[in-house]
C-alpha cells in the first residue's frame, strides 16, 4: 500500500522525503516496538497528520557507528524521568516534528559490568528543552526541513522508552531496514513521469528534419529509462508482497537490494533524461534539474549504498559460511573424494552442461518465451554459488576486510534478485494476459541478457589471480595518494636535466 | 712508448740520487715542445717527479708571467707550484671570483697551455677551499682550460689506442669530481667535451653514463631533503620535526625562541630554542595513558639531513604489560548496518595472507618530539610544561629523564635507573627496554669478525 | 723494488685504475726491505708485515674439529629429514602458496652470527662499525662512525664506507646453498635509520670468475625519527655494479640463486650513524608488473 502511495508522492522529492521521514522511519518505532499504551497515545494523532514524526539518530561524530553516539540519557533523581542531553544533525522534519524517536546512551548493568547501551525514547516537543537549528541549505529536496536538533536536559518519562533500556540498537536496525524498500517504487514513479515528459520533448523537437526520437542514441536512453523503471517496479512490489505476508518475515536484505538498485538506477536515468533535453534541461525553466538535484540524495540517505552493499554481501556470506563451513574445512584438509567431486563438477560446467533449477522445461515455472533468460539466470546463480564457496575458502572470516570483493558479490546479488523479479513479473503478465505483455517480455529479456553478461564479468573478476581483477593496483594507487594527501605525479613539463 | 718508458726509468734512477731539487737546466732542455711525443714525455716527467698532491711544474720563465703577479716572483726563479698560483691570487678571500681569476691567469699565461693537466688537477683539489665545488659554471670553465681540437683523434687507429691518455684521464677526473658532488652537467659541458676530446673518447663516454644514470636517480628519495637547509635553527627544527613525525596532521609549536638575556648580575644567558611537535592521534594516546605508569623523555637521537646532524628528544612510554592490555571484545552492536565480524570458523587461506609471519614489535607509544639546541633537564622541563598545556594528564604522570648520547663503545658506567626496572624483571614479558647505554656490556663479546671486503666506492665506471 | 714495479704496469692501467700510481716508494733511510714470505701479493703500506711461513698458520685443535663434525652431521641429518616434510623443509602447499617469507629476523643473539661487518679500516681508513642487538633483543643495531679522510698511502683517493653483509648460506660440510626467491618480487624491510642514505647490495650466484664481484644494488633512504619505516623495494629496481661501479649493460637480478645481502653506508658525511633493522623479508606484490627498471641503450651511440 505504501508502495503505491510512494509512486505518486515521488513526483516531488521534498514531499516524498517529508512523508517518508514521518511515516517510514519516524513513527515506525512506535509501530513495531511500542507498547500498547504508547500506540494508543501517539498513533492516532500521527496517523491523522496532526503531529509530525521524526527519527533522530545521526550525530556529528556518528553515522553508522553506534559506539560513538554522544547523546546521553541519565536517570533523574526521582527516578521517574530520563534527562536527555546532546544534539543530532540532519534530522528530516526536524523543525516541525512534534514526536521524535531519539536514540541515546544509557548505562546498563550487564553481568555486573556497567556498559553503555543505546535506548530509544519517544520525545515530544512539549517536554521542553528541545531547540531546532536553522534549516540546512541543501543541494536538493530543498522543500523538506532538515535541521540540527539539540536536547538540553529534556525530561522524558519512563513510560516513553520504546522497548526496554539497552535495546535501542535492535529497534534502530529494524526501523531502518523496514523503511528502505519504498525507494524502489518512488524512483519508479519518478522515472515513469520523466519518461512522459521527456518523450513529449523528444517527439516534438526536430533537428535535421528529423525528430529526436528517430536518433539511435536518444532511443537508447529511453530504452534504458524504461528498463530501469520496469525493474525497479518489479523489485519493489515483489519485496512489498513478501513483506505483506503473514508473520513478519525479515526482508531487510531484499529491501536493501531494492534501495541500492533504485537509487543508482534513478540517478543514472534522471541524468540521461536531462541529457535528452540538452541545454534546456539544464535551465531552471524545466523541472529536470530539480529532479537531478533531488535524486542525488538517493544514494546517500537511508544508508549509503556502500554500507548497504557490505550489508547485503555480509549477510549472505554469514549464511553461506554457516552452511559451507564443514565442506570448506574438508577441502582444506585435502579430502580426495571431495576434490574429485569438485573436479567433475567443474568439467561438466566448462563443457557446457546445463543447470536445471526447475525454472524451464516441461514443468517449468517460467513462461516459455522467457526460457532463454531463465536459463541465463540459472547459470549465473550456479556459478555464483561456486564463486562464493571459493571466496570463503580463500578468505574465511577475514572477508569482512575485503570490501572490493564484497562489493562485487553484492552487485551480483542485486542483479540476480532483479532478474528474479523481472522474470516473475513478465511471466505473470504474459500468463494472465495483461495489456502490453509483449513489451514486458521484451524488457525482461533485454535486461536479463545485459545483466547476465555483467554478472559473468564480475564473477571472473572474483577468481583467484584473474587478470581482470585490478584490486591490488587500485589499493596501491589509493594508498600512495592518500599517504601524501595529494596527486603525486610530477607535472608533465618537469625536467631533470 | 718504449722509449718514453726507458726515459722514465732513467729519470727515476737519476732521481733516486738527487731527491729533492732538480737541476733547473734539465727541464729547460725539454722546453721546446713541438711534437706530441715530447709533450707526453714532458707531462710524464712532471707526473713522475712528485705525487699530484704538489705537482711541481717547471719554473715559468719571466717573460711568460702575467704582469699582475708580484715583482718578487719575476726575480725568483725557483719552482712555482700551481697550488701557489691559487694561493697568491686569492690571498684574502677565497671566492668564486678569485678562483675564476686564477684560472684566467693560467689561461692567458700561455697560448699552448703548458702544464694544463697538473693545473687542472690542482684546481680540482682546491675547489672545496674556494667553495665552488658545486658550481657547474666553474667546472665548465675548468674544462675550457684544455686546448680545443688538439686531442681529438683523427682516424680510427688513434681512436683505438687511447689518444692522449693523460688528458683523457684528466677529463674523466673532472667529470668524476662532478659526479662525486652530484652535479648534473649541461649542454655546454657536452659541447666542450666534443670540442676537446671528440665523440669517441673516454670523457665523452663518462659524460654519457652520467647523463643516463643521474636523471634516473635524481628523484628516487621518498623523503627528499632540500639542497639548502634553512639557516635559522627554529626553521631547521620545524623542517626536521615535520619530516620525522610520520603524520601529516602533526602540529609544530615553538615553545621558546632563541634569545640572549642579560640577567641582573650582568651575565649573558642564552636561551635555546625549543620546538615541539605533536599530532592529534598522539594526544589521544597520551590522554588514554595510565597515570600510574611513568613516561620517559629520551634522547638525544641523531637525525641527519645531508651534512648536518640535529638531535631530537622524544616523550614516550613503555608498552603496557599483557595484563593491562585488554583487547576490546567484539561488540555486535557497534555498527547499525552491517556486522563488523562474521561468526564463522574459517581462516584465511595461505595463498592470500598478506602479512609477515613475524611477531609485532611493540615499543610503546611515542607521544611527542622536540628539538632544542641545549639538551639538559631544565630545558626539557620547559618543554614538558609547555606540552602540559595541551595535555593536562602530564601533570599527574611521573616523568623520567633518560638522556644519553646513543650507543658508543667507550661508555660511562650505566646510570642509576629508577626502581621501575626491577619491577619489570618479574614479568616474563621481554626484558624492559634498556637504556641504550647498556650496550657497553655487549661490546667486548660482540666485536664481530671483520672480513676482507672489496672496497666499495660508489660511482660509475670511467 | 721500484724498477720491476714500473715495467709491470701496462699503459692502459693509467686510465682504468682507481688509484693513482706512485712511482717512487716512500722516502726514508735506505733500508733493504726483507722480502715477505708471501711476496706474490701487494702489501698495502700501513698493514703489518706477515712473516709466517704458510704451514705455520694452521693450528690444529681437537675440540674444534669435534664441534665441526657434530655441526655438519646435524645439518646433514636435517637435510634428509626435511625432504620428508616437503621441498626446502616446508610442506608443499606452503611452498606453493607462500606470499610472504621472512628471511632474516633479529630475535636473539644467534641471529647476529649470520652477519659480518666491515669498514674502511681494512684499507687504512678510520671509520668504525659495530653490530649489536637493539633494545629488548628484538632488533639489530648497526652503529659506528664514518670518516672519509682517505688513508695516507698515496694511492687511495676516496674513503669512508661501512658495510654489513650476511654470510653465505652453507649446507652441511660447507657446501654452497642459495636462497630461492623466485616466487617473490619485492624485498621488504622494517628499518629505523637516522636519515642517512644506505645502499642495499644483493649478491647472486655467478659462474665465471670475473663475475665474482658483481653486486646488484639499490638505495635505501631512511627517514629518521622514532617510528619504524617499512621499505618495499621490488627486485626489478636493482642495478648491477661491479666493485662499486655501475656497469653499462644492465640486466635484472635473477632471484632464484641469491647468496648474500648487504647494507653499505658511504655518503661522504663524517659522523656517527645508526641503523636498526627489525626484519628482512620477501613478498609478492601483485600490483607490480615491472620486469626491469632500466632500459637498454645502444652500446656506441652517436652524439
Amino acid at each position: 500500500m505504501y508502495a503505491r502511495l510512494a509512486e505518486i508522492t515521488s513526483l516531488d522529492g521534498s514531499i516524498a522525503v517529508t512523508l517518508a521521514a514521518h511515516q517510514a522511519i519516524g513513527l515506525k518505532g512506535i509501530l513495531i516496538a511500542g507498547s500498547e499504551a504508547q500506540k494508543q497515545k501517539y498513533l492516532p494523532k500521527l496517523a491523522s497528520g496532526e503531529h509530525i514524526a521524526a527519527f533522530c539518530l545521526t550525530e556529528p561524530g556518528s553515522g553508522s557507528d553506534a559506539a560513538s553516539i554522544q547523546t546521553r540519557a541519565t536517570l533523574s533523581e526521582d527516578g521517574k524521568h530520563y534527562l536527555i542531553n546532546g544534539s543530532k544533525i540532519w534530522i528530516s522534519n526536524g523543525g516541525m516534528a512534534d514526536i521524535m524517536t531519539v536514540f541515546a546512551r544509557t548505562e546498563v548493568v550487564v553481568d555486573g559490568v556497567k556498559k553503555d547501551k543505546i535506548s530509544a525514547f519517544i520525545v515530544e516537543r512539549a517536554f521542553g528543552g528541545i531547540t531546532s537549528g536553522k534549516p540546512e541549505d541543501k543541494l536538493g529536496i530543498r522543500g523538506s526541513n532538515t535541521c540540527e536538533v539539540s536536547y538540553e536536559n529534556v525530561p522524558v518519562p519512563l513510560e516513553n522508552v520504546i522497548g526496554e533500556i539497552g535495546g535501542g540498537f535492535k529497534i534502530a536496525m529494524n526501523i531502518l531496514n523496514s523503511g528502505r524498500f519504498s525507494m524502489g517504487s518512488s524512483s519508479a514513479g519518478m522515472i515513469k513521469k520523466l519518461i512522459e515528459l521527456t518523450a513529449e520533448y523528444a517527439a516534438t523537437r526536430k533537428q535535421f528534419n528529423k525528430s529526436l526520437s528517430e536518433f539511435g542514441m536518444i532511443q537508447e536512453k529511453f530504452a534504458l529509462m524504461t528498463i530501469n523503471a520496469f525493474v525497479m517496479e518489479s523489485m519493489a512490489y515483489l519485496t512489498a508482497g513478501m513483506m505483506d505476508k503473514p508473520g513478519l518475515p525479515d526482508c531487510s536484505v531484499e529491501a536493501a537490494m531494492v534501495k541500492v538498485f533504485s537509487s543508482e538506477g534513478g540517478w543514472i536515468c534522471v541524468s540521461e533524461a536531462l541529457q535528452v533535453l540538452g541545454g534546456l534541461g539544464y535551465t531552471k525553466n524545466y523541472p529536470f534539474e530539480r529532479y537531478v538535484r533531488d535524486c542525488r540524495i538517493l544514494p546517500i540517505f537511508e544508508g549509503t549504498n556502500e554500507i548497504l552493499r557490505m550489508y547485503i554481501a555480509l549477510t549472505g556470506m554469514q549464511y553461506a559460511g554457516k552452511v559451507l563451513t564443514g565442506k570448506i574445512k574438508e577441502m582444506k584438509k585435502g579430502n580426495i573424494g571431495l576434490a574429485m567431486g569438485m573436479l567433475s563438477k567443474k568439467l561438466k560446467s566448462s563443457l557446457g552442461g546445463s543447470v536445471d533449477y526447475g525454472l524451464t522445461g516441461k514443468d517449468g515455472v517460467v513462461h516459455p518465451s522467457l526460457a532463454e533468460s531463465a536459463k541465463k539466470f540459472e547459470q549465473n546463480a550456479n556459478s555464483f554459488g561456486s564463486t562464493v564457496e571459493s571466496l570463503l575458502y580463500r578468505y574465511g572470516k577475514t572477508i569482512v576486510d575485503e570490501q572490493l570483493v564484497l562489493k562485487r558479490v553484492a552487485d551480483v546479488l542485486i542483479n540476480l534478485y532483479a532478474m528474479t523479479a523481472v522474470l516473475s513479473r513478465a511471466s505473470r503478465s504474459i500468463s494472465i494476459g495483461l495489456r502490453n505483455h509483449d513489451h514486458e517480455v521484451l524488457l525482461a529479456n533485454t535486461f536479463c541478457s545485459d545483466v547476465h553478461f555483467k554478472n559473468n564479468y564480475l564473477m571472473t573478476q572474483l577468481q583467484k589471480h584473474s587478470p581482470e581483477n585490478n584490486d591490488a593496483s587500485i589499493k596501491k594507487i589509493a594508498k600512495e595518494v592518500l599517504d601524501n594527501r595529494a596527486y603525486i605525479c610530477s607535472h608533465p613539463l618537469e625536467r631533470t636535466y | 712508448m718504449k722509449c718514453s718508458r726507458c726515459l722514465l726509468q732513467l729519470q727515476g734512477l737519476r732521481l733516486l740520487q738527487a731527491q729533492l731539487v732538480r737541476p733547473a737546466a734539465q727541464p729547460g732542455s725539454l722546453h721546446q715542445p713541438s711534437t706530441t711525443t715530447t709533450i707526453t714525455q714532458h707531462q710524464a716527467l712532471r707526473r713522475f717527479h712528485g705525487s699530484p698532491v704538489c705537482s711541481k711544474g717547471p719554473p715559468v720563465p719571466a717573460e711568460f708571467i702575467n704582469n699582475d703577479d708580484d715583482d718578487d716572483k719575476k726575480k725568483n726563479k725557483s719552482l712555482v707550484t700551481h697550488d701557489d698560483l691559487f694561493e697568491k691570487v686569492a690571498k684574502d678571500d677565497k671566492t668564486k671570483a678569485t678562483f675564476n681569476k686564477a684560472v684566467d691567469v693560467f689561461i692567458k699565461g700561455d697560448i699552448r697551455r703548458r702544464g694544463h693537466v697538473e693545473f687542472i688537477y690542482a684546481a680540482l683539489k682546491k675547489m672545496p677551499e674556494f667553495g665552488v665545488e658545486r658550481d657547474l659554471v666553474v667546472y665548465n670553465k675548468l674544462l675550457d682550460v684544455f686546448p680545443k681540437e688538439v686531442f681529438v683523434p683523427r682516424n680510427f687507429i688513434q681512436t683505438m689506442f687511447n689518444h692522449y691518455p693523460r688528458q683523457q684521464e684528466c677529463g674523466v677526473q673532472i667529470l668524476e669530481q662532478m659526479e662525486n658532488y652530484g652535479i648534473m652537467p649541461n649542454m655546454e659541458t657536452k659541447v666542450l667535451l666534443v670540442q676537446i676530446f671528440g665523440v669517441k673518447g673516454h670523457p665523452m663516454r663518462k659524460f654519457q653514463r652520467i647523463m643516463y644514470w643521474f636523471p634516473k636517480f635524481k628523484h628516487i628519495n621518498p623523503f627528499p631533503v632540500p639542497q639548502h637547509l634553512p639557516e635559522d635553527p627554529v626553521d631547521l627544527a620545524r623542517l626536521s620535526l615535520t619530516r620525522i613525525a610520520n603524520d601529516l596532521d602533526a602540529n609544530v609549536t615553538v615553545y621558546q625562541m632563541p634569545c640572549t638575556d642579560i640577567t641582573e648580575s650582568g651575565e649573558e644567558i642564552t636561551l635555546p630554542h625549543i620546538v615541539g611537535i605533536q599530532s592529534p592521534s598522539q594526544m589521544e594516546l597520551l590522554a588514554k595513558h595510565n597515570p600510574s605508569r611513568p613516561v620517559f623523555v629520551e634522547g638525544p637521537f641523531p637525525l641527519w639531513l645531508r651534512k648536518t646532524c640535529v638531535h631530537y628528544y622524544i616523550l614516550r612510554a613503555d608498552p603496557a604489560p599483557p595484563e593491562e592490555q585488554v583487547e576490546e571484545p567484539y561488540d555486535p552492536e557497534r555498527c547499525f548496518d552491517y556486522p563488523l565480524q562474521l561468526d564463522l570458523d574459517l581462516d584465511r587461506d595461505l595463498g592470500d595472507t598478506e602479512s609477515f609471519d613475524v611477531e609485532d614489535l611493540d615499543e610503546g607509544p611515542v607521544f611527542a618530539m622536540c628539538m632544542t639546541s641545549q639538551g639538559d633537564q631544565t630545558v626539557l622541563n620547559q618543554w614538558i610544561s609547555g606540552l602540559q598545556q595541551t595535555n593536562p594528564i602530564l601533570g599527574q604522570v611521573p616523568t623520567l629523564f633518560r638522556l644519553d648520547a646513543g650507543p658508543k663503545e667507550l661508555q660511562a658506567p650505566p646510570s642509576t635507573e629508577s626502581d621501575y626496572q626491577q619491577h619489570h624483571h618479574h614479568h616474563h614479558h621481554p626484558p624492559p627496554p634498556e637504556s641504550q647505554r647498556r650496550e657497553s656490556h655487549h661490546e667486548e663479546e660482540r666485536e664481530v669478525v671483520v672480513e676482507e671486503e672489496q672496497r666499495r666506492s660508489q660511482g660509475m665506471k670511467q | 723494488m721500484s724498477l720491476p714495479k714500473i715495467t709491470r704496469l701496462p699503459p692502459a692501467r693509467l686510465l682504468t685504475s682507481v688509484h693513482q700510481q706512485l712511482f717512487l716508494p716512500a722516502v726514508g733511510p735506505p733500508v733493504v726491505p726483507r722480502r715477505a714470505v708471501s711476496h706474490g701479493e701487494y702489501r698495502r703500506p700501513g698493514q703489518p708485515r706477515d712473516d709466517k711461513f704458510p704451514w705455520q698458520k694452521i693450528n690444529f685443535d681437537f675440540s674444534k674439529g669435534l664441534e665441526g663434525i657434530k655441526k655438519h652431521f646435524a645439518l646433514l641429518k636435517n637435510e634428509f629429514s626435511d625432504r620428508w616434510v616437503g621441498p626446502e623443509g616446508k610442506t608443499i602447499t606452503e611452498h606453493i602458496l607462500e606470499q610472504n617469507r621472512v628471511v632474516w629476523e633479529f630475535r636473539g643473539a644467534e641471529s647476529l652470527e649470520q652477519w659480518t661487518v666491515s669498514s674502511d679500516r681494512e684499507i687504512g681508513g678510520q671509520s668504525e662499525i659495530y653490530l649489536n642487538l637493539g633494545k629488548n633483543n628484538n632488533t639489530c643495531l648497526l652503529y659506528g662512525t664514518l670518516s672519509s679522510t682517505p688513508p695516507r698511502d698515496g694511492e687511495t683517493r676516496y674513503s669512508g664506507y661501512c658495510n654489513m653483509r650476511s654470510k653465505k648460506p652453507l649446507a652441511s660440510f660447507d657446501r654452497k646453498k642459495h636462497y630461492d626467491w623466485s616466487s617473490f618480487n619485492t624485498l621488504h624491510m622494517r628499518v629505523r635509520g637516522d636519515g642517512r642514505p644506505w645502499m642495499i647490495n644483493i649478491a647472486a650466484e655467478t659462474y665465471f670468475a670475473h663475475q665474482k664481484d658483481d653486486i646488484y644494488s639499490y638505495f635505501l633512504y631512511t627517514r629518521g625519527g622514532p617510528y619504524w619505516q617499512d621499505v618495499k623495494i621490488p627486485f626489478s629496481k636493482f642495478f648491477i655494479t661491479h666493485r662499486g661501479r655501475i656497469q653499462d649493460d644492465q640486466h635484472p637480478l635473477w632471484v632464484d640463486k641469491v647468496n648474500t645481502i648487504g647494507f653499505t653506508l658511504g655518503d661522504k658525511t663524517d659522523g656517527p650513524f645508526q641503523l636498526e633493522i627489525d626484519h628482512i623479508g620477501v613478498c609478492k606484490d601483485t600490483a607490480h608488473t615491472e620486469e626491469f627498471a632500466y632500459e637498454a641503450y645502444k652500446r656506441n651511440p652517436e652524439i
